[in-house]
């Protein structure tokens, strides 16, 4: 099995596709992908099996996104409480993952070709060690790639992700990288795992459940919400095509909505810079006094992320060796 | 120069222009069966009596504690409809109602969802609060009577959100604390109170549009169309609906 299925379409899913891509296609994908071991149960395999078919089933959505001209998709594959699942599945799910890593250093040339990353969100220390090598050698093997993103959020939930982040502002703050008044909500998003990178466009979660279990609760704010009945291993392409028709006729309601809250967030930074302003110079604030602070804060920022990029990089370096 | 290219995007318009014209169509004989049901609920007489509503509670497995109701686009004017779904919702039982709209048009709408409340049901006490900014919220109290069960209100808009997680964050950096779950519960802005498990959004398409990214975790999301033929019916299903989600939490 590999990463990158090629597969011939049919002419009328050709043409569906083309009609699609007429109109706006998101261009990040989340997947919340439920139903493997349903699926399994439903025909008479074990759940491992379950898992297997669901992996081969988002490499074959990843080749229908390259299709359609989706080039980010982020999948829920392994949430943090799913530790609590019977041991044999979990170090199944492990063993499977560390399995998919390894055969991404065999696709290397091919990956490149396309120009596909892959990278990884979660706390991966959770993980066990073989694992937690596997990714960091897959992330960095791929990470030059720009073409197609994928983002496999392992080890992930979105809670523990926005107090992780937290954390690192306040130990920003602690060593005198950041002052309190420099965090913003754009600053908190860039901390993230995902880093500040675009926000999911479309969501899909499949097998009839109807909540976010934990996934990327942040970043959906504005994303539309797609929930399919149908379990994960039996997505057709038909699914993917209805999920997208249903997005471009919501497209604009979302666009707006988005850049409406983009410049709420602009609004507040700038307040708070004036806010400090007036705290430093009390009434005798002129609008250089406001650019230099908007200049110092920037270039803060800057340096803090930099460093936190660094760090992040530093550690799959580590793990690796 | 692509050749097909003019048929592709002849066959897009008309795609979309079907769907369209389906649900208008559908939405038509909406209105008709609704004309209807309202002609003969007049002949019938009489509104919803809350013993129908309690009859109906008593068959759910699972009643939600805490609401939470996500306006989508322009759905905020009509104040009374959004008033009856909270009586209904109250009627089933759940104790906390999340009212949102990214605009914060409800918080400006407060005066008139209080005389609303206060209109509505005589023996249930509303506290409705409205979330600010900078950490202090404004209480309302709309007391009908001392023995009724209590009801908390919340309006919130698009900077209780996100917005409140970075002025946490924020807080958090002046202190010395470690940063862990139990503190951020502590620090939210619906402190004290459940988070919602389940979540109406009214209006197209569903998205939460920001709405508190902490507390929906574990919500169910169901959706309606729109707020004038939000009826009681369909909120029936969706609770019935609700009562048959089972959450494995991971497991």
């Amino acid at each position: 099995m590999t990463w990158l299925v090629e597969k011939n379409r049919s002419w009328a899913e050709w043409a569906v596709a083309r009609i699609l891509r007429v109109g706006p296609v998101p261009r990040h994908l989340a997947v919340i992908m439920d139903g493997n071991r349903r699926y399994a149960r439903k025909e008479h395999q074990d759940t491992l099996t379950g898992h297997t078919r669901g992996f081969h089933k988002l490499t074959e959505v990843l080749s229908w996104c390259r299709d359609l001209g989706i080039n980010e998709v982020t999948a829920y594959a392994f949430s943090i409480e799913n530790f609590k699942r019977p041991r044999h599945e979990v170090e199944g799910l492990m063993d499977l993952a560390a399995e998919k890593f390894a055969e991404v250093l065999e696709e290397l040339e091919k990956l490149a070709k396309h120009g596909v990353c892959i990278r990884a969100l979660g706390n991966l220390t959770l993980l066990p060690e073989r694992v937690q090598q596997g990714v960091a050698e897959a992330v960095l093997a791929t990470k030059d790639n720009d073409k197609y993103f994928i983002n496999l959020a392992i080890a992930y939930t979105s809670r523990e992700e926005i107090g992780t982040a937290m954390s690192e502002l306040c130990r920003g703050v602690s060593e005198g990288q950041l002052q309190a008044s420099d965090i913003s909500e754009e600053l908190l998003e860039k901390c993230l795992y995902t880093g500040g990178t675009r926000d999911p466009d479309l969501l899909i979660r499949t097998s009839g459940e109807v909540r976010l279990s934990d996934f990327l609760l942040w970043q959906s704010g504005f994303s539309c919400l797609f929930f399919t009945k149908v379990l994960w291993p039996e997505v057709t392409i038909w699914h993917l095509f209805g999920a997208i028709f249903y997005y471009q006729r919501h497209y604009h309601t979302l666009a707006e909505a988005r850049r409406e809250s983009l410049n709420v967030r602009q609004c507040m930074v700038e307040e708070s810079d004036i806010d400090v302003c007036h705290a430093k110079f009390g009434e005798k604030v002129t609008a250089e006094h406001i650019a230099a602070q908007t200049c110092s804060r920037t270039e803060r920022t800057d340096a803090f992320l930099k460093e936190l990029y660094e760090k992040r990089i530093n550690y799959l370096k580590k793990v690796c060796k | 120069m692509d050749v097909l290219l003019p048929i592709f995007q002849l066959l897009y318009f008309v795609a979309h222009f079907l769907a369209s014209l389906a649900l208008s169509v559908l939405d038509t004989f909406h209105l008709l069966h609704r004309v209807f049901l309202q002609v003969s609920a007049v002949l019938r007489g009489g509104d919803l009596p809350v013993l129908r509503i309690q009859a109906d509670a008593a068959q759910l497995k699972k009643i939600p504690q805490h609401l939470g109701l996500v306006c989508i686009g322009k759905q905020v004017y009509q104040i009374s409809n959004l008033a009856n779904v909270i009586t209904w919702a109250v009627g089933y039982g759940v104790r906390y109602v999340s009212l949102y709209d990214m605009h914060g048009a409800l918080k400006r709408q407060r005066l008139v969802i209080l005389q609303h409340l206060e209109e509505m049901c005589a023996d249930i006490n509303y506290t409705v609060i409205t979330h600010n900014n900078e950490a202090n919220q404004a209480k309302d109290i709309v007391e009908n009577s001392r023995s009724g069960p209590h009801v908390i209100v919340n309006l919130l808009s698009l900077t209780d959100g996100k917005g409140s997680l970075a002025a946490t964050a924020r807080q958090l950096s002046s202190g010395t604390s470690k940063v862990n779950q139990e503190l951020l519960e502590s620090l939210k802005v619906t402190r004290g109170q459940p988070d919602p498990e389940l979540v109406i959004t009214i209006g197209e398409p569903i998205s939460t549009m920001g709405f508190l990214p902490w507390q929906i975790r574990l919500s169910e999301f169901f959706a309606v169309p729109s707020l004038n033929r939000f009826e009681y019916g369909d909120f029936q299903t969706i609770l019935r609906q609700y009562s048959k989600c089972e959450q494995r939490c991971g497991k």
